[in-house]
């Protein structure tokens, strides 16, 4: 009797989870989750906050957790773009680091002139963030256009900045490495008196205005129509070659923002080095956040939680001090790992598991 | 048509080669201006490097050489294959400052049947000593010596040391990690974080040292291999309100003497910075110069370099430092 009644709220439980499960957010927030309390388990004090007062006596939020949130800012706001890029068009954008020592480049070049060292600004701020973007843009419709109207593969399309935008982000310096004056560096850092990083509010808004585009306009259903099948969107009265198109201007936007926020963080560039091997994180987030590098998919929450993962591992490498040598390998494992449980051949291995362990018991209150 | 146009191949084809052979025979290496290939790291890496390429531009254009520069721009293989092309473009003096020390011997071994002589400038590669011409390197072990010796006379109470490497396998980086675990193994201090950053840069170094100190992980002092990445740990202990320099909770030690870093020192920012000298131009020029000569030159010279302490820096050091 009791048995009987135990029995339909168990199986509740079950299909409650069953349904989490099977949501498509499911498995990255599992993942960001995993390492989080791996975080906590090597390392109790990890989630804590404090508010000090930087060496000014400004307020500021000190905590591994913030400095996730501050450092991540880049990787999501470029994974943003990236899924939108790899639904409709089938394929990466590699050329997203070179891009922003483009936009570093153009970005330090207004602010410094040609000065190392210069006392003051030599424009305002936003003169140099709408010039970052629009150089960002143009790449991005330089790409566009060889993917969209050219239908060169994307990898291949991108090569070509990937492999000339470094040393084009040095050309736009003019082969100087100036440092703009500490006042550029509120981007990047904090602005005084206030205690949250700027980049974190800088991601907040960003999210916020892609989130808003999703919804009310038909930007996410138009690009996954045009991933999943070129010709029957054209049938259906849509252009491919447009969408394609703006997907690597809303790119190349990203990049202008992610490259403004780097340059902010120092606020100086070094265009061969800054955000060194970025694209592979970005690709990787975007796949991590259960998105098909195939095409045809905008899990858009997804891609930043996936984002968050990669900075949360990057992050948790240097408190634990991993040795330098072994850091690349312990990455490379977590990563496998994550990747692992997605594919479909790990999948059925454990529903046939579930299964094959369901019919056991039946078979036993059958015979019981 | 088809026949003519292979008629016209062939003929180009054979003149190409007969101004081959022509070039070559009368290559008379007394009248003709030296060429010499530079295997250079990137074109704008660091200050550093910047003030090193302008160093042999210069004193190449002053000597009278026509110079052939080409950047490995982070690529170790990119390198080997650019050095091989300049080989291969019969240069007469080949310069190689590697991005990686390991990996140049088929490079070396090249050079050698091609009769041109192999300079190594700036890092040490791991070559035996028969397959290269001459040396201009820094002492990058002795540079970490001299700030490990420092650091001992600090008689600090304790050590806790935070140390930022540079590129993982080049001969700076190697060098002055070898230097620090040595001394910290020797004198019984502790490291508590050392991981090397890509690149040299600013960034990485400040995003480590901010999660060092949001982690608790408690240091007094930060090893930085170069000016850059002091910097920007820097930048991550004033966020966080921590003092350090020469008034303050936590040691600097940087590596190179940039003139802007030189004036952090000055200010008091920075406690130690290691010289690493970047103007290799005259050296090699004035190398190539006795080799034209026919005279015999040191195979292992190591170029002489100071060290900068917050207490005994003044501002006319600052002021003649030109790079």
């Amino acid at each position: 009797m009791t048995k009987n009644n135990i029995k339909p709220s168990t199986q509740r439980g079950v299909s409650v989870f069953k349904t989490i499960s099977k949501h498509r957010l499911f498995i990255p927030i599992a993942f960001l989750m995993f390492l989080l309390l791996l975080n906590i388990f090597i390392k109790p004090g990890f989630l804590r906050i404090s508010l000090g007062r930087d060496s000014s006596g400004n307020p500021v939020l000190i905590g591994n957790l913030v400095n996730i949130l501050n450092n991540a800012t880049e990787l999501v706001i470029l994974a943003i773009g990236m899924t939108l890029v790899t639904a409709s068009s089938k394929g990466q954008d590699i050329s997203v680091g070179s891009t922003i020592a483009i936009v570093g480049g153009v970005i330090m070049r207004v602010l410094c002139g040609n000065e190392t060292q210069p006392t003051e600004l030599k424009a305002p701020i936003i003169l140099a963030f709408l010039l970052g973007c629009l150089a960002g843009m143009v790449c991005g419709a330089f790409n566009g256009i060889l993917v969209a109207k050219f239908k060169i593969q994307p990898m291949v399309a991108t090569l070509i900045l990937f492999t000339a935008g470094r040393s084009i982000g040095s050309m736009a310096m003019g082969g100087l490495k100036p440092k703009a004056v500490s006042s550029f560096g509120y981007y990047g850092n904090f602005i005084p008196g206030f205690p949250i990083p700027t980049p974190i509010l800088i991601t907040i808004l960003v999210v916020a205005i892609t989130y808003i585009a999703l919804k009310k306009t038909n930007l996410g259903l138009y690009t996954r129509a045009v991933g999943i099948n070129d010709r029957s969107s054209r049938l259906n009265g849509l252009n491919p070659a447009k969408i394609k198109f703006m997907a690597y201007v809303i790119m190349g936007f990203c990049v202008g923002i992610a490259g403004f926020v780097q340059s902010s963080r120092v606020q100086t560039v070094n265009p061969y080095t800054i955000v060194p091997g970025i694209e592979m994180d970005v690709i990787l987030a975007v796949a991590l956040g259960g998105n098909s590098l195939g095409g045809g998919t905008v899990n858009m929450a997804g891609s930043i939680i996936g984002a968050y993962t990669l900075q949360t591992l990057t992050s948790m490498l240097t408190t634990l001090n991993v040795n330098t040598n072994a850091v690349p390998v312990f990455k490379a494992v977590i990563i496998i790992l994550l990747v692992a449980i997605q594919t479909p051949a790990v999948k059925n291995f454990f529903s046939n598991k579930a299964k094959v362990s369901k019919i056991i018991s039946n078979q036993g209150k059958e015979s019981a | 048509m088809k026949k003519m146009i292979s008629l016209i191949l062939v003929v180009m084809l054979m003149l190409s080669l007969a101004a081959c052979g022509k070039d070559s025979k009368t290559t008379d290496k007394k009248n003709k201006k030296l060429t010499v290939g530079v295997v250079q790291t990137n074109a704008n890496e660091s200050d550093w490097r910047t003030a090193n390429t302008n160093s042999f531009n210069k004193a190449f254009d002053e000597a009278g050489f026509t110079i052939k520069m080409v950047f490995g721009e982070g690529d170790h293989a990119k390198q080997i294959s650019q050095a091989q092309q300049l080989i291969q473009e019969e240069v007469d003096y080949l310069v190689v400052l590697g991005l990686q020390s390991a990996g140049w011997e088929d490079v070396a071994k090249a050079a050698k049947e091609a009769e041109i002589p192999f300079i190594m400038a700036d890092r040490k590669l791991d070559l035996s000593e028969d397959l290269y011409t001459a040396m201009v390197c820094s002492d990058f072990e002795e540079e970490g010596n001299k700030a490990v010796k420092w650091l001992k006379e600090q008689a600090l109470d304790s050590y806790k040391i935070v140390v930022l490497g540079g590129d993982t396998g080049s001969s700076a980086q190697l060098g002055r990690s070898k230097a620090i675990e040595d001394g910290a193994a020797a004198n019984g201090w502790e490291i508590v974080f050392n991981q090397n950053m890509k690149g040299w840069d600013e960034t990485l170094a400040k995003q480590a040292v901010a999660d060092l100190i949001a982690g608790g992980t408690e240091f007094n002092v930060v090893y930085a291999q170069n000016d850059n990445m002091a910097r920007g740990a820097c930048d991550a202990m004033d966020a966080a309100g921590i003092t350090y320099g020469k008034n303050g909770d936590v040691k600097v030690i940087a590596f190179d003497a940039n003139k802007w870093a030189l004036e952090k020192v000055l200010a008091g920012e920075f406690n130690l910075d290691v010289e690493c000298n970047p103007l290799h131009g005259p050296r090699i020029v004035k190398l190539i110069n006795q080799l034209e000569a026919g005279e015999t030159v040191p195979k292992n010279a190591y170029v002489d370099e100071e060290m900068f302490d917050c207490d005994t820096i003044t501002q006319a050091i600052v002021d003649a430092r030109s790079y």
